[in-house]
C-alpha cells in the first residue's frame, strides 16, 4: 500500500520535472529567438544609418538637409557604436565578478537607440520628400542611392516587426507563474520590444 | 537560397493557394534560387519537376468546408525525408495551421521557418482544444506573412502577435499588354461593361447585377453587359428575356480572352456580395486599363485604394449598382483619373514587387551573421 503510494507520487514527480524541464527548453529556445532577431533588426538599422550617411554626402540632397541626414545618421552609429562597447564590456566581466552573457536584444537595442533612430527617421522624410514632391524620393529607383536605402529601410520595419514578435512570445512564456516560480529563465533579463518611428517616405 | 515551400491542399484541385504557390515558386526559381515544394498530389497528376508530391490526400470535412489534406504515417515520414534531403536554408509554409503536410512540416522543421497567411477563417473549435500543444511549434515561425489585412486580422485574433501584409501577386505584364478585341470594344455609341466569374454562385453577386440590368439598360442607350464565367446560365437568360438586347453570355473563357476582354471594356463590374480576402482579378482589371466598379467589402476597398482608383456601392444593392455605373459611364474625366491612379496603386501587386518582399522576408528570417555587425558599427561613423 505504503509502496505504492511512493511509486505514484515518484511518477508525479518525474511528470512534473519532465514538464518543467519542457518548459525551460522552451524559454531557452524563444531566447535565441529573440537574440537572433535582434541582431537582424540591429543589421538592419546600421545599414539605414550607414546608406543614410552616404546619401548626406552624395550631393542628391540640397545642403541644409544633407548637414542634418549626416548628423542624425552619425547620431545612429554613435549609439549604436557605444552600445557594443558596452555590450562587450558586459559580456568580458570587465565590471568585476563575471556576469552572465545579456541578450543583446537588451543591450544594443536600447531605448537612446529608438530615440536616434527615430530622429533619423522623421529627418529623412522631410529631407527626402515625398514621391509626388520632385524630391529624392521621386527618382528612388532601384540601384540608385536612394532606392538602396528606402529598400533597407522596408527591411527595418520587417525585421522590427519580427523581433518584436519574438520579444511578446517569450514574455508571455516568462510572466507564466510556472516559469516564475521555478525562476525556468534563469538569470537571463526580460527581453524589450524597439519602438521606434519607422514610416516609410 | 535554398527555399523549401510547403502546400497543405492538393495540386489536384484548382484553388488560389496552389496557384500562388506554383507562381512564387516559378518566380524563385527563375531568380536562381533552389527550390522544391511539398504538396499532396496523386502519383498520377501531372506537375511541374519542382513540386514534390506526398501521394494520396482525403476528402475531409474541416473547419466548415471539404479539403483534400494529407495526413498520417506515411505523409510524416515523407515530409521528413524531403526536409532531410533539401537542407534548405528557408522553409516557407503556407496556412501553417492546416491540419495536412503543413503542420507536419512545422513540427518537424529545423531551419528558418516562414509561414504565410492566406485565409480569413473563424477559430474552430478542434484548434481552441488544440492550441496549447502548438503553441510551441508556432513560436518556431521566425516571420509571418499575410496575404491582406483581412487575412492579418485572422492572425492577430486568432493565434496573438502580428504579421507582415505582402499582398499576392499578379502578373501585370500580360494584362497590359494584352490587345483588345474589337468584339468587345467599349464605343461612345456602344459601352461595354464585363463581369467575370462562376455564373451560378450566389456571392460572386452576378444576381445583383441582372436585378439591375433593367434600370442600366433605360439609363445607357447602347449599353453591352459582357458576361463571362463557368456555371449555370438559367437566370441570366431569363434576364435576357425580360430586358433584351443589352446582355452577352460569353461563358468560359481562356486566359488570353480574359485579359483581351478587361482591355477592351470601358468598366469591371465587381458585384461580389462576400467571402473575398483579396480581390485578384480586380487588380487584373486595373492593369488591364478598365475602370472597377466593385461592391463596398473591405477588402476591394483596400484593393481601390479607398475609391481613388475605383468606384464602390453598397454591397448587393442593384440600384447602387446601376448609380455607382450610369455616373462612371457619365463621366468621361472621373474615369481617365480613375485609370491613372489605377496604374500606378497596382504595381505594388506585380509579381515582381511581391517576389522581392518575399526574399527580403526569407533573407530576414535566416537573419545576418553577427561580424558585419561589428564591422559596421566599428568601422564607420
Amino acid at each position: 500500500m505504503t509502496a505504492e503510494t511512493w511509486l505514484v507520487a515518484l511518477a508525479v514527480a518525474v511528470l512534473l520535472v519532465w514538464l518543467a524541464l519542457a518548459r525551460a527548453n522552451r524559454i531557452d529556445l524563444l531566447h535565441q529567438k529573440v537574440t537572433r532577431t535582434a541582431a537582424t533588426l540591429d543589421a538592419q538599422l546600421l545599414r539605414r544609418a550607414a546608406l543614410s550617411a552616404e546619401l548626406a554626402v552624395s550631393g542628391e540632397l540640397d545642403p541644409a538637409s544633407g548637414l542634418l541626414v549626416a548628423d542624425a545618421a552619425n547620431a545612429c552609429l554613435a549609439e549604436a557604436r557605444e552600445d557594443v562597447e558596452a555590450d562587450l564590456a558586459l559580456r568580458s566581466g570587465s565590471g568585476g565578478r563575471r556576469r552572465p552573457p545579456a541578450l543583446p536584444g537588451r543591450v544594443t537595442l536600447t531605448e537612446d537607440r529608438e530615440t536616434v533612430e527615430s530622429d533619423l527617421s522623421r529627418v529623412l522624410r522631410q529631407a527626402m520628400g515625398e514621391v509626388g514632391d520632385d524630391g529624392v524620393a521621386a527618382s528612388a529607383g532601384e540601384g540608385t542611392l536612394a532606392g538602396d536605402l528606402v529598400a533597407t529601410w522596408r527591411r527595418v520595419t520587417l525585421a522590427r516587426r519580427f523581433y518584436n514578435e519574438a520579444v511578446a512570445q517569450a514574455v508571455r512564456v516568462r510572466s507564466q507563474p510556472i516559469s516564475r516560480l521555478l525562476r525556468l529563465a534563469g538569470r537571463a533579463r526580460m527581453p524589450r520590444m524597439f519602438e521606434m518611428d519607422d514610416t516609410l517616405p | 537560397m535554398r527555399i523549401g515551400i510547403v502546400c497543405p491542399y492538393s495540386m489536384d484541385a484548382p484553388g488560389g493557394v496552389q496557384v500562388h504557390v506554383k507562381d512564387l515558386a516559378g518566380r524563385l526559381i527563375a531568380l536562381g534560387h533552389h527550390v522544391s515544394v511539398l504538396a499532396p498530389a496523386e502519383d498520377e497528376t501531372d506537375l511541374p519537376d519542382f513540386v514534390e508530391g506526398t501521394g494520396r490526400s482525403v476528402p475531409v470535412r474541416y473547419n466548415g468546408s471539404i479539403a483534400r489534406l494529407a495526413f498520417g504515417p506515411v505523409t510524416a515520414r515523407r515530409v521528413r525525408t524531403w526536409l532531410e534531403d533539401g537542407a534548405f536554408d528557408v522553409v516557407h509554409i503556407h496556412e501553417p495551421l492546416s491540419p495536412s503536410v503543413s503542420l507536419i512540416a512545422l513540427f518537424q522543421a529545423e531551419s528558418a521557418v516562414v509561414a504565410t497567411f492566406h485565409t480569413a477563417t473563424d477559430r474552430s473549435r478542434a484548434m481552441q482544444i488544440a492550441y496549447p500543444m502548438l503553441r510551441p511549434a508556432l513560436e518556431k515561425i521566425a516571420a509571418r506573412i499575410a496575404v491582406s489585412e483581412e487575412a492579418r486580422r485572422t492572425v492577430v485574433e486568432h493565434i496573438g502577435g502580428d504579421a507582415v501584409v505582402i499582398p499576392n501577386g499578379v502578373e501585370l505584364a500580360t494584362f497590359r499588354r494584352a490587345d483588345p478585341d474589337p468584339r468587345w470594344t467599349s464605343t461612345p455609341e456602344r459601352p461595354t461593361v464585363a463581369f467575370l466569374g462562376r455564373t451560378d454562385e450566389p456571392r460572386k453577386g452576378l444576381g445583383v447585377l441582372l436585378e439591375a440590368l433593367p434600370d442600366l439598360a433605360a439609363r445607357v442607350p447602347g449599353l453591352r453587359v459582357l458576361v463571362a464565367g463557368r456555371g449555370e446560365l438559367d437566370e441570366a437568360r431569363e434576364a435576357d428575356e425580360r430586358t433584351p438586347g443589352v446582355l452577352e453570355l460569353l461563358g468560359e473563357v481562356s486566359d488570353r480572352d480574359k485579359a483581351a476582354l478587361l482591355r477592351s471594356v470601358a468598366v469591371y463590374i465587381a458585384p461580389q456580395t462576400g467571402g473575398e480576402s483579396f480581390g485578384i482579378v480586380l487588380v487584373e482589371a486595373m492593369a488591364a486599363d478598365a475602370v472597377v466598379v466593385a461592391s463596398d467589402l473591405a477588402a476591394f476597398r483596400r484593393v481601390l485604394d479607398e475609391g481613388r482608383a475605383g468606384a464602390t456601392f453598397e454591397v448587393g444593392n442593384p440600384g447602387a449598382l446601376a448609380d455607382a455605373v450610369v455616373s462612371m459611364l457619365a463621366d468621361g474625366d472621373h474615369q481617365d483619373a480613375c485609370r491613372t491612379h489605377a496604374r500606378r496603386w497596382c504595381e505594388q501587386y506585380d509579381w515582381d514587387v511581391v517576389t522581392r518582399q518575399v526574399l527580403d522576408v526569407y533573407a530576414l528570417a535566416v537573419g545576418e551573421s553577427p561580424e558585419p555587425i561589428d564591422r559596421l558599427a566599428g568601422g564607420r561613423a
